[in-house]
């Protein structure tokens, strides 16, 4: 066991503690007896090296500390590595890469200056200390498990929390230890969180549905663990008004908090709001030569507490009225939409509907695919996938997403943002090609760009590299003529829990990660023999011009690597592992002839095309689907007709399978095994 | 240099939106407005419609009568016989006037001694002065067509603030209380709001919303424009003969306005730029 010396203040205090790595010290004046063990995941070193350099409400690739000297470091979290990288702001080099224990998805400075990491496919999280040389790598202090699949971070006061992606969990943890204190269900694909101002909740964002869970993190009703939801979804307007249909969404990777604007790193009262009372003139004078400037910052900044969630809206279209994807009366199928929350009143500010003029021609080129986001004074940054940009919101308008200022494009992939708010300079992480930016907020022209080391043998390269760029590309007319991409629907390589109306009638998106090998032929009908076929098919049903044979087979390869997340094997109480068994039982008796059709050598599923009942209008027999991962891709059936697994056995007897006649409790069991598969 | 040519200058902070690198259309130009900085005002509710018992000839400034057949000055001095009057605007301005109803846009009444007809006014006259500023009179009064004069019986000059400004032509102006916002849209196609007021109002000379204003709630109204029909407003408003190229395309005029819980004022925002 290794002693531990920890200065604090004039008292130093020797620690005794398992596992960590030792500090230099100075030669304790005083011992005292009886020291007690640091906490787990504590700092050892309080006020050594970087500190936190603003509060920024949540995670991302990308977070900020700041030197005792004053120099701004950026920490990137580089999800193809096991790597988290210190680069230099001030000079715009890599100056240290820290090795984690596995691959990472978003890092967050903590208050006492830690670096907590989300490992996604190790579901576990990881903590580092800074040493006092900032090109040094990170000290790891713990690492700890958590729900499947770990995404962003946030800091509470005294905790920790983590969204699990595919465990659709908010964890609660202890941030001296990583101790769980909660873990709260929330709904399906949680990913970006943020906390309230007075750190009483947590807003968490999630990739399909529209809608933030609100939860409770202390007081009476903190013990309940229920979150609340809040709709984010939009009403339609058509040319005849506004109509009773509300679109849907997707895409609900990030979430960004309007703050005050910090000086000198310290958060600070904003300055005082001028009046401004010049109209707005078009046309107006053309800026001046010289390198292009970007718009000036807000004049007016509104107070804190606004939550933002960029995403997208979507009409997927009336059944059996289109020939392809999405809205049939001429409006877009997929618009940007930035809903704004109102933290205070829980209540959604933004009410704008679509307006007529938008056409379903005129989103190519928009921020379809957003993932990360960050606000400074009125002003919000939202990267984009697909389009390799930022764009550059009016944190103040209703819907910011219709309220651009500009944007500045960025290397392949920009995955996440952090802004600098003394600097006034934004710093984007660009996934697929690795490579950080610096870009002033106020001059396009003044950026640098950060190339970072890179591990032989690590990270995607050649023809994956290719097909991943392809995946998430939007705006692209070869790939879908109302500039779609194919991360559009399959987020993260699965569902996006829309059912979309087709020639065929509705169509619930299927997943795609670890469902596509052993479940040809392919399509909802059975009717492409190989993924090539459907490929191209499906680009035609988008209305694409289709690619490359070179591009769809790099696109294909991509697509092959895409898989469930490892789960982590569950405890399961004594009664759940009999439930469990009973429902394997039920499943494979000829009584419900689930078997018959979902074969478990076959990835529960049989090759063939069955009759459900409900084919389309063109009587065409339906693909028996994969039932792999199918307790994660809720709604159910072809038509997405059943919101719980519950609800398709009870509503489908004799259409697909003989489960009417279970009793509630035979049912709860099928369904607990169907949660395994 | 015009003085609506300085505003232009004058607002080029609000005006820079430099179109985007690799935007598939610019953005739409910005600028936002302290909620306190649009002048009070309000439609005054309507009067009762009962003339008093006492007419004045009050001639208010922004209206003249015209004789049709004959002086008016002439006949006052004879009082011989009926005369067709007209009722417009005495300098360029988007005018409404009615006669009778406060609807109906009538204009001509017949003067005649030996009549006895005492006929309801309402007109608003929206006029711009030379420093380019904007105001909505909306007067109320009563016609003697025994005297052809005018009773005024309530006048109101409501300054509006210029929200927008689109081919030297104001393209959306305001006016508020404390918890509402009345926008104008003049010649605006296709207007309409979302939150609040869903029903844009069509009384002339311009086409206007009211929109409620209360902490936590968000209202957000847009117009499109034919721009040469603005541009044809604008020059009929100054009193301009049209000297240039009427403008070509459409154009879209977006307002929010918003205020969450945590808010002490409401903040204006407008959005102007091509229509997509």
């Amino acid at each position: 066991m290794r002693r531990v010396a920890l200065s604090l203040g004039p008292i130093v205090i020797l620690a005794a503690h398992a596992g960590c790595s030792p500090r230099a010290a100075t030669p304790p004046p005083t011992t005292i007896a009886a020291p007690a063990p640091a906490p787990r995941c504590a700092r050892l070193s309080p006020g050594v090296g970087a500190a936190r350099a603003f509060p920024t409400g949540g995670s991302s690739p990308v977070t900020l500390a700041r030197t005792p000297e004053g120099d701004l470091l950026a920490y990137v979290a580089d999800a193809d590595e096991p790597t988290l990288r210190t680069i230099d702001v001030e000079t715009g080099k890599e100056i240290a890469v820290t090795t984690l224990a596995s691959y990472p998805e978003q890092a967050l400075v903590l208050a006492d200056g830690r670096v907590a990491v989300t490992l996604r496919g190790a579901s576990q999280v990881q903590v580092l200390e800074p040493t006092a040389k900032a090109d040094a790598p990170l000290a790891s202090r713990c690492v700890a498990d958590v729900p499947t699949e770990p995404f962003a971070l946030a800091e509470s006061g005294d905790t920790l929390l983590v969204t699990s992606g595919w465990a659709h969990t908010l964890s609660v943890l202890s941030s001296s230890d990583l101790a769980a204190r909660r873990a709260i269900d929330v709904p399906r694909e949680p990913r970006a969180i943020v906390v309230s101002d007075d750190g009483q909740r947590a807003f968490v964002s999630h990739v399909v549905d529209a809608k933030l869970s609100i939860i409770e993190l202390s007081g009476a009703s903190a013990d309940t663990g229920k979150p609340r939801e809040l709709s984010l979804a939009l009403g339609k307007v058509t040319t005849a008004g506004l109509t009773g249909n509300a679109r849907l969404g997707c895409q609900g990777y990030a979430l960004a908090k309007s703050i005050d604007v910090p000086k000198d790193g310290d958060a600070q009262p904003p300055p005082p709001a001028p009046r401004v009372e010049q109209p707005l003139v078009i046309p107006g004078p053309r800026p001046p030569g010289g390198p292009p400037s970007r718009p000036a910052p807000p004049p007016i900044t509104p107070a804190p507490g606004r939550v933002f969630a960029p995403m997208v809206t979507v009409d997927p279209g009336e059944a059996n009225r289109v020939a392809y994807y999405g809205s049939s009366d001429g409006l877009s199928t997929e618009e940007p939409q930035v809903s704004v929350v109102d933290e205070r009143a829980e209540r959604v500010l933004t009410k704008t509907a679509l307006a007529t003029k938008r056409t379903r021609a005129s989103v190519a080129g928009e921020c379809v695919l957003p993932r990360s986001a960050a606000y400074l004074g009125g002003a919000l940054y939202v990267t984009c996938l697909g389009i390799d940009a930022v764009v550059e919101l009016d944190g103040r308008a209703a819907d910011p997403a219709r309220a651009e200022r500009g944007r500045f494009r960025v290397p392949a992939g920009p995955t996440g943002i952090a802004i600098d708010p003394v600097g006034r300079r934004a710093i984007v992480w660009s996934q697929f090609d690795r490579v950080a930016t610096i870009v002033s907020l106020d001059n396009d022209q003044t950026r640098s760009t950060v190339l970072v080391s890179r591990k032989a043998g690590e990270g995607l390269g050649g023809e994956l590299a290719r097909g991943r760029v392809l995946y998430h590309q939007s705006g692209d007319a070869r790939i879908s003529a109302e500039g779609l991409s194919c991360a559009s629907c399959h987020p993260d390589g699965r569902d996006d829990a829309i059912t979309w109306g087709t020639a065929d009638g509705p169509r619930n998106t299927p997943m795609l990660g670890s469902r596509l090998e052993d479940s040809a032929p392919y399509s909802w009908n059975g009717n492409h023999a190989t993924l090539d076929i459907h490929l191209r098919d499906t680009l035609s049903r988008l209305r694409g011009t289709g690619l490359p044979d070179e591009e769809r087979q790099a696109l294909l390869a991509y697509v092959r690597t895409l898989r469930a997340p490892a789960e982590r094997p569950q405890v399961a109480t004594e009664a759940r592992r009999k439930l469990i068994e009973d429902g394997k039982a039920l499943f494979h008796t000829s009584e419900t002839a689930c078997a018959s059709c979902h074969d478990p050598d076959r990835s529960f599923a049989d090759g063939q095309a069955h009759d459900v009942a409900t084919q389309g209008p063109g009587g065409k027999k339906l693909d028996t689907p994969s039932l792999r991962f199918v307790a994660r891709t809720a709604p159910y059936f072809h038509d997405g007709r059943y919101p719980t697994l519950d609800a398709m056995l009870q509503g489908s007897d004799h259409a697909m399978g003989k489960t009417v006649h279970l009793s509630r409790t035979e049912r709860a069991a099928l369904v607990a095994y169907l949660e395994t598969l | 240099m015009s003085a609506r040519r300085a505003i232009a200058v004058a607002a080029t902070a609000c005006a820079l939106a430099t179109p985007a690198t690799g935007s598939a259309e610019p953005p739409k130009a910005h600028a936002s407005f302290a909620f306190d900085a649009i002048p009070v005002g309000a439609y005054p509710p309507p009067l009762d419609g009962k003339p008093p018992a006492v007419l004045r000839d009050d001639a208010p400034p922004e209206l003249r009568l015209v004789g049709e057949e004959r002086s008016l000055a002439l006949w006052k001095k004879q009082r011989f016989g009926d005369l067709g009057v007209r009722i417009e605007p005495a300098a360029p301005s988007a005018a409404f006037v009615s006669l009778g109803s406060p609807s109906s846009g009538a204009r001509v009444l017949t003067c005649s001694r030996m009549g006895a007809a005492v006929l309801p006014l309402h007109w608003e006259l929206f006029t711009i002065d030379a420093a380019g500023k904007g105001s909505l009179v909306i007067g109320d009064g009563f016609v003697d067509a025994r005297r052809c004069t005018v009773h005024v019986e309530r006048r109101v000059t409501l300054p509006l603030a210029t929200l927008a400004v689109l081919e030297d032509t104001p393209a959306l102006l305001a006016m508020r209380t404390d918890d509402s916002i009345t926008l104008f849209w003049p010649t605006a196609t296709g207007a309409g709001a979302v939150a609040g007021a869903p029903k844009l109002e069509q009384p002339i000379p311009m086409p206007h919303v009211t929109l409620p204003v209360h902490k936590g709630v968000t209202a957000t109204a847009s117009a499109s424009y034919v721009l040469y029909t603005l541009a044809d407003w604008g020059h009929q408003v100054r009193g301009e003969k049209v000297v240039r190229p009427a403008p070509q395309g459409l154009a879209d005029v977006d307002v929010d306005i918003v205020q969450a819980v945590g808010d002490e004022k409401p903040m204006v925002l407008v959005r102007a730029g091509p229509s997509n």
